[in-house]
C-alpha cells in the first residue's frame, strides 16, 4: 500500500482573476494602506487585473468593475470589502450576466476583520489584506467552470401508502394533466368512507365531497391503480425513480416513475383504562362513531371529555374539533340526545363565531375546567372544578366519550424507511426545515410525506397536504418539461470509479441525497441525487475514499487556500476557519462594535466547519502554519447535520497525529462561538494566540518535516479514514461500532490504528524518499526506532506486496516494489 | 452616431459641493458622491438593500436654476446642470434637526450620540420617551432579512409614533435562520439585544432535523 502524495492541485485552464478593492469611504481606506496592498499582490501569472474602487458595491462602482471584466476578460472575482454573507449575492446577481456562474466570486472581509478591528500601521494591514487576498485567489483558481447538469424528471408521479392524502394529491395532478399511478390497499369507495374515522375521527359532514373527489380520481384515465402492493425496493433519484411493488397473489412489478409522494396516516389507539375506558360505557371517539354505524346515533347524554392535557398530548384543538363534530352530528339526527363538551382551560377551543352559535342552537354546552385540578370519573359522573368558583360541580353522563390517542403506525413507519426516510420510533414524520438560508435549501424534499403521519391532523389539513405536495411536484415537472429544471451548481457528486459502497456517506447525510445506484456487474456506488443535496459537503469530507465532491466548495479549493496562507504566514502568525453561522459573524460583530483583536489570526471563512476534511488541516501544517483554531457553532446548534459534531472528531485525529510528530495537542483547537457575542470571540481568539505565544513556532527540521509529510499521507490512508468516518456520530447514538463497549475503549483503538498506519506510513515515505534499497539498520536508525518495530513492520509490508525484500551479500534490503 | 458618440451623450454633469461631477442615468446623487470620496451622512443606506429614505440625514440641497429644495441623496437621481450642496447651512439645519430627533428616540446609541456631537447637537428638546432605546427603526434589518436572506423573519409591528422592530405575531418566528445578518447591518447595535427575541432558541430548532 502506498500513499502518494498528491500535488498541490492545478489552477483550472484559462483562469483569469481579477480582484478589487473597496475604500468603503471612511472605514477601511486610511485604515488600510491600499495602494501598497494593490503592489504586494502585483502577479502577472495569478492576478490579471487589481482595482481600487471607493465602493465597488454600489452602481457607479459595479460598471467600473464590469467594464474592467469585459475589457480584461476575467472570469474570477475577488471582492475585498465587507461581509461575504451580505453582499455576495449582490456580486452575483448583477454579474450573472456577464458569465459568472455562482461559486466564481469570493470575498474578503477587509473592512471587519482587519481594518476596523486589528490595530497597526496601514503598511502592516495592508500585508495582511494581501495574505488573505492571495489565499482566496489560490482557491479560487483551483475550481474550474462549474457544470449545471439538466435534470430528466419523468412521468407518472406515483402516490404510496394508501393515506387519504393520496385523493388530494391526485385529484391536483390530474387536473394538471400528469400521469399518476396510485397504490391503494383497496378499490372501494364506500368501504373507505365506512372506514375513514379510524384515522380521522369526527369527519362525516366530508363523507359526500369525499366519495365525489374519490369518483373524480377513480375515473379518471390518467391515473393508474395498483391494489393491495407491499413497497419492496425504491431506487434512484428525484426524477428517476424504480420502484418494486410486491403482490400477494402475482409475481412483483417495476415502476420505472418520476418522483415518490407518500401519502400516510397515523393510527388512533383507544385510551387505556387510566380515564375508566371500558369500551362500552367510556369509550373513545372512535368507537363512538363506530356505534353509530352500528346501532345510530344515541339518545342518551354524552359527555365529551377533551382530555388531552391529562394524558400528555399536544392535539386538544384536534380533538376538540373532532368532539364537536360528532356531537353536532349526533345533536342533528337524534334530538333526544343531550350533549356537553368538557375541555381542559389550557386548550383554547377552536371554533369560530358561527359555529359557537350553532352549537347554541343545537343545545351542546361547552364547559370549561379548571386543568389545574384533574376531573375524576364516577359511575355516572364526571367531577370538575370549575374555573371561576373553584367549586366541584358534577356532569352526569350516560356515555362518555374521550380524545383519540395518536400514534404513527408501524405500517406508516415501514413505508416511510423503505422508501429512504429516517425514522425514529414513535416520532411523527414531520421535520424542521433546516436552518439555512433560502438559497441553499434544496430544490425538492427528499420523500414529501402527506397525512398525519407528519403530524396529526384532520382531513381537510391531510388532502391540502397532498395538494400541495402535488403542486410542488408538478411544478418541477413543468420545468423540466421546458428543460429548466437545473441542478444547483453547488452539490455534491460521486466519482463512481473510486465508490466502495460502503454507505458511510448515506449514515451521515442529513438531506438524504446520497442514494443507491445500480452499477455495471450488480455493483451499487452511491449517487448524489441534485435536488436534494444542499452542497455542504459534510458527507464528502467523510468519504474514505475522497470519492465525494462538492463542485465549489470542495477539499482541493480549501487545501490550496490554506496551503497559500500557511506558506505566507510569520511565525507568529496563527490560521483560523470560522463558520458562517457562528465564527465569521462573530468576527464582523467584533469589527462592528469597534473591538479590537491581534491581526495574528488569518481568519478563512467556510460554510460549515463539518465541511473541512482533516487533510486539509494536515496540509495547513505541513505548509508552515504553527496553529490552527476552528471557530464553529455550539454542538446542539449546529445549522449542517451534526456538522460540528464530526469536526470535533477530525480535531481529535489531528491531536492524536500531532503528538505522534512530537508536536503540542494543542496546535489545533475547537472553539465554539455564537454570532452575538463579539467580546467572547475576542476572548476566543486571546486565549489561542496565548497558547500559541507558550508553544512557540514549530522547529522545522528535516525529521519533523518528515513526520508532518507522513501525517498528510496517513490522512489520506483509507483505513485511517473510515475508522474516523465510523466514528462520526449523531449525539442520540449510545453503541459503538464493533466490540468496542464505551467511548474509551474506541479511543484506544483508533489511537492503536492511527499509530500503525502513521509509522507503515514514514517507512513507505523514507523508502521512497531515499529511492534504494536500504537495510534495517538503515531504517530503524532514521526513523529512530527499535530494530524489532520497524522489522515488524517490513514484514507485513513485504506481505502485503508493498515491500520488497533482496539480499545482498545475504544481507537483507528493503526497497518499494 | 457611432456608439463611442453616445455614451458621452449618456453622461449626466452636475456638480457636488462646486466639484463638477459625471454621472450615468441609474446612479443616485449619494452614490454618484461617494464616487468622488464626498461623504454623506447617512443611517439607513445599505449598498445590499434597496434605499428608502427612511433615516433623512443624507439630504442635500439641490439647486436648479433660480429653484431650490433639500431632499434625500439616496433615492434622487441627478439631473444635468444640477448643483448640490451637501454641507450647505439649509442642510446643516435639516440634518441638526433630525439629530435632535434622532437623540431623542434612541437616546441610549453611543453611535448617534456621536453623530450628533460632530453637527454639534448635545441635548434634544423632543420627549424622550425611553432611556434605554437603541432602535432608531430605519429598517436596514428588516430589509436585509427580506432581499438578501430571503425570508421575512422581522417586520415593523404598529404604525406611526407607535411603529417598532417586531416579529411576526411578536414571538420567536421559525423563519428565522439564525444567519446574523441583520445584527451585522444594525448602524446602533440595537438589533443585538433583539437577536435572541427572533430567534429563539436555535438548539430547540435545528433539534437535528426532527421535530418534537
Amino acid at each position: 500500500m502506498m500513499h502518494t502524495v498528491k500535488s498541490p492541485p492545478k489552477p483550472a485552464d484559462g483562469v483569469r482573476c481579477g480582484v478589487f478593492l473597496c475604500e468603503c469611504g471612511p472605514k477601511i481606506a486610511p485604515k488600510v494602506d491600499l495602494t501598497a496592498m494593490a503592489k504586494l499582490l502585483r502577479d502577472p501569472g495569478v492576478v490579471t487585473h487589481i482595482g481600487i474602487l471607493p465602493f465597488p458595491c454600489l452602481r457607479p462602482g459595479l460598471e467600473k468593475v464590469k467594464a474592467a471584466i469585459a475589457r480584461k476578460k476575467l472570469n474570477r472575482l475577488v471582492v475585498a470589502g465587507c461581509e461575504r454573507r451580505i453582499l455576495l449575492k449582490k456580486f452575483e446577481q448583477e454579474l450573472e450576466g456577464l458569465g459568472f456562474k455562482q461559486g466564481l466570486i469570493d470575498m474578503v472581509n477587509l473592512r471587519d476583520h482587519v481594518a476596523q478591528v486589528n490595530p497597526g500601521e496601514p503598511a502592516d494591514l495592508a500585508r495582511k489584506g494581501a495574505k488573505l487576498i492571495k489565499a482566496s485567489l489560490a482557491g479560487l483558481r483551483t475550481i474550474g467552470t462549474p457544470s449545471e447538469t439538466k435534470i430528466d424528471f419523468h412521468e407518472p408521479i406515483m402516490i404510496l401508502g394508501g393515506g387519504i392524502a393520496t385523493y388530494g394529491a391526485a385529484q391536483e395532478l390530474l387536473r394538471q394533466g400528469i400521469k399518476t399511478i396510485i397504490a391503494v390497499p383497496f378499490k372501494d369507495m364506500e368501504e373507505e368512507l365506512r372506514r375513514l374515522h379510524e384515522r380521522y375521527p369526527g369527519e362525516r359532514h366530508y363523507h359526500d365531497r369525499l366519495r365525489q373527489l374519490m369518483g373524480e380520481v377513480y375515473d379518471s384515465p390518467l391515473v393508474q391503480t395498483i391494489i393491495g402492493g407491499t413497497v419492496e425496493k425504491v431506487l434512484g433519484r428525484v426524477g428517476e425513480y424504480h420502484v418494486t411493488i410486491s403482490f400477494a397473489d402475482q409475481p412483483p412489478q417495476e415502476y420505472r416513475v418520476g418522483t415518490i409522494i407518500a401519502a400516510l396516516d397515523a393510527e388512533i389507539l383507544d385510551q387505556e383504562s387510566e380515564f375508566g375506558h371500558d369500551g362500552v360505557r367510556v369509550l373513545s371517539q372512535r368507537e363512538m362513531e363506530e356505534s353509530i354505524w352500528l346501532h345510530g346515533p344515541p339518545e342518551h347524554r354524552l359527555v365529551f371529555w377533551i382530555n388531552d392535557v391529562e394524558m400528555d398530548q399536544p392535539y386538544g384543538q384536534l380533538s376538540a374539533r373532532a368532539a364537536w363534530r360528532t356531537a353536532s352530528y349526533i345533536r342533528e339526527h337524534s334530538p333526544q340526545a343531550r350533549m356537553a363538551i368538557l375541555y381542559n382551560h389550557l386548550i383554547s377551543f377552536p371554533l369560530s363565531t358561527s359555529e359557537r352559535r350553532r352549537g347554541r342552537e343545537l343545545g351542546i354546552s361547552l364547559v370549561v375546567y379548571d386543568g389545574n385540578t384533574r376531573p375524576s370519573v364516577q359511575s355516572g359522573y364526571l367531577t370538575f372544578t370549575r374555573l371561576d368558583d373553584q367549586v366541584e360541580h358534577e356532569l352526569p353522563w350516560d356515555q362518555l366519550v374521550l380524545s383519540p390517542r395518536w400514534r404513527i403506525g408501524p405500517a406508516a413507519s415501514k413505508t416511510a424507511n423503505t422508501l429512504g426516510k429516517k425514522v425514529i420510533e414513535g416520532v411523527f414524520l414531520e421535520r424542521y426545515p433546516q436552518m439555512v438560508m433560502p438559497h441553499e435549501v434544496a430544490l425538492d424534499e427528499k420523500l414529501p410525506i402527506a397525512g398525519s403521519a407528519r403530524q396529526p391532523c384532520d382531513l381537510l389539513e391531510a388532502l391540502r397536504q397532498g395538494r400541495q405536495t402535488a403542486k410542488k411536484k408538478a411544478a418541477l415537472l413543468g420545468k423540466a418539461r421546458a428543460g429548466k429544471l437545473l441542478a444547483v451548481l453547488n452539490v455534491c457528486q460521486v466519482d463512481a470509479n473510486l465508490c466502495t459502497s460502503c454507505t458511510l456517506c448515506r449514515e451521515i447525510c442529513d438531506c438524504g441525497a446520497i442514494e443507491p445506484w445500480e452499477g455495471l456487474g450488480g455493483s451499487t456506488p452511491r449517487i448524489v441525487d441534485p435536488l436534494v443535496c444542499t452542497g455542504d459537503a459534510t458527507c464528502a469530507a467523510a468519504c474514505p475514499h475522497l470519492a465525494i465532491s462538492s463542485q465549489i466548495y470542495n477539499t482541493a479549493r480549501h487545501e490550496a487556500t490554506v496551503a497559500s496562507l500557511a506558506q505566507q504566514l510569520n511565525d507568529d502568525e496563527v490560521i483560523g476557519f470560522g463558520c458562517q453561522w457562528s465564527g465569521i459573524p462573530a468576527a464582523d460583530h467584533a469589527g462592528l462594535r469597534g473591538l479590537t483583536v491581534s491581526p495574528r489570526l488569518y481568519l478563512l471563512p467556510l460554510q460549515c466547519l463539518g465541511q473541512l476534511d482533516p487533510l486539509v488541516m494536515g496540509r495547513a501544517f505541513l505548509e508552515g502554519a504553527n496553529g490552527l483554531l476552528l471557530i464553529g457553532c455550539r454542538p446542539e446548534e449546529c445549522h449542517h447535520s451534526y456538522g460540528l459534531d464530526h469536526t470535533w472528531s477530525r480535531v481529535l485525529l489531528l491531536k492524536k497525529l500531532l503528538s505522534l510528530c512530537g508536536l503540542e495537542r494543542e496546535r489545533i483547537t475547537l472553539a465554539h462561538c455564537d454570532l452575538n457575542k463579539p467580546q467572547q470571540y475576542v476572548r476566543t481568539v486571546e486565549s489561542f494566540l496565548a497558547t500559541m505565544d507558550r508553544l512557540g513556532p514549530i522547529v522545522r527540521d528535516e525529521a519533523t518535516l518528515n513526520r508532518l509529510r507522513a501525517t498528510y499521507d496517513t490522512l489520506h490512508n483509507a483505513r485511517v479514514r473510515w475508522v474516523l468516518g465510523v466514528s462520526l456520530r449523531c449525539p442520540g447514538e449510545t453503541t459503538y461500532p464493533s466490540q468496542m463497549p464505551n467511548p474509551l475503549a474506541y479511543d484506544q483503538a483508533l489511537t492503536d490504528i492511527i499509530s500503525e498506519e502513521f509509522f507503515r506510513t514514514r517507512i513507505t515515505n523514507l523508502l521512497q524518499r531515499r529511492a534504494r534499497p536500504l537495510q534495517l539498520h538503515d531504517i530503524a536508525q532514521a526513523l529512530e526506532v527499535e530494530k524489532e518495530q520497524a522489522y515488524n513492520c517490513l514484514r507485513e509490508l513485504n506481505g502485503e506486496g508493498v515491500v520488497s525484500r533482496i539480499f545482498i551479500n545475504r544481507t537483507p534490503y528493503y526497497s518499494l516494489q | 452616431m457611432s456608439p463611442k458618440k453616445k455614451k458621452t451623450d449618456d453622461l449626466i454633469n452636475f456638480t457636488i459641493d462646486g466639484q463638477p461631477v459625471q454621472a450615468r442615468p441609474g446612479w443616485t446623487i449619494l452614490e454618484t458622491a461617494e464616487q468622488y470620496h464626498i461623504h454623506i451622512p447617512t443611517l439607513c443606506f445599505h449598498p445590499a438593500v434597496k434605499p428608502w429614505g427612511g433615516c433623512r440625514l443624507c439630504v442635500v440641497e439641490v439647486r436648479y436654476g433660480k429653484r431650490g429644495k433639500v431632499m434625500p441623496s439616496c433615492l434622487n437621481p441627478p439631473l444635468a446642470k444640477l448643483e448640490v450642496f451637501t454641507h450647505s447651512e439649509r442642510v446643516l439645519n435639516v440634518r441638526r434637526w433630525v439629530l435632535e430627533m434622532l437623540l431623542a428616540d434612541c437616546p441610549a446609541s453611543k453611535e448617534i450620540r456621536d453623530l450628533a456631537r460632530e453637527y454639534g447637537v448635545t441635548a434634544t428638546r423632543f420627549t424622550i420617551t425611553d432611556p434605554e432605546e437603541e432602535c432608531l427603526r430605519c429598517g436596514r434589518c428588516v430589509a436585509v432579512c427580506n432581499e438578501v436572506v430571503g425570508v421575512q423573519a422581522l417586520t415593523f409591528g404598529s404604525r406611526g409614533v407607535n411603529k417598532q422592530l417586531d416579529t411576526p405575531y411578536r414571538v420567536p418566528n421559525n423563519a428565522c435562520v439564525a444567519c446574523g445578518c441583520c445584527v451585522t447591518v444594525c448602524p446602533t447595535g440595537a438589533m443585538s439585544t433583539r437577536l435572541d427575541l427572533v430567534r429563539g432558541d436555535v438548539s430547540r430548532r435545528t433539534g437535528h432535523g426532527f421535530a418534537h
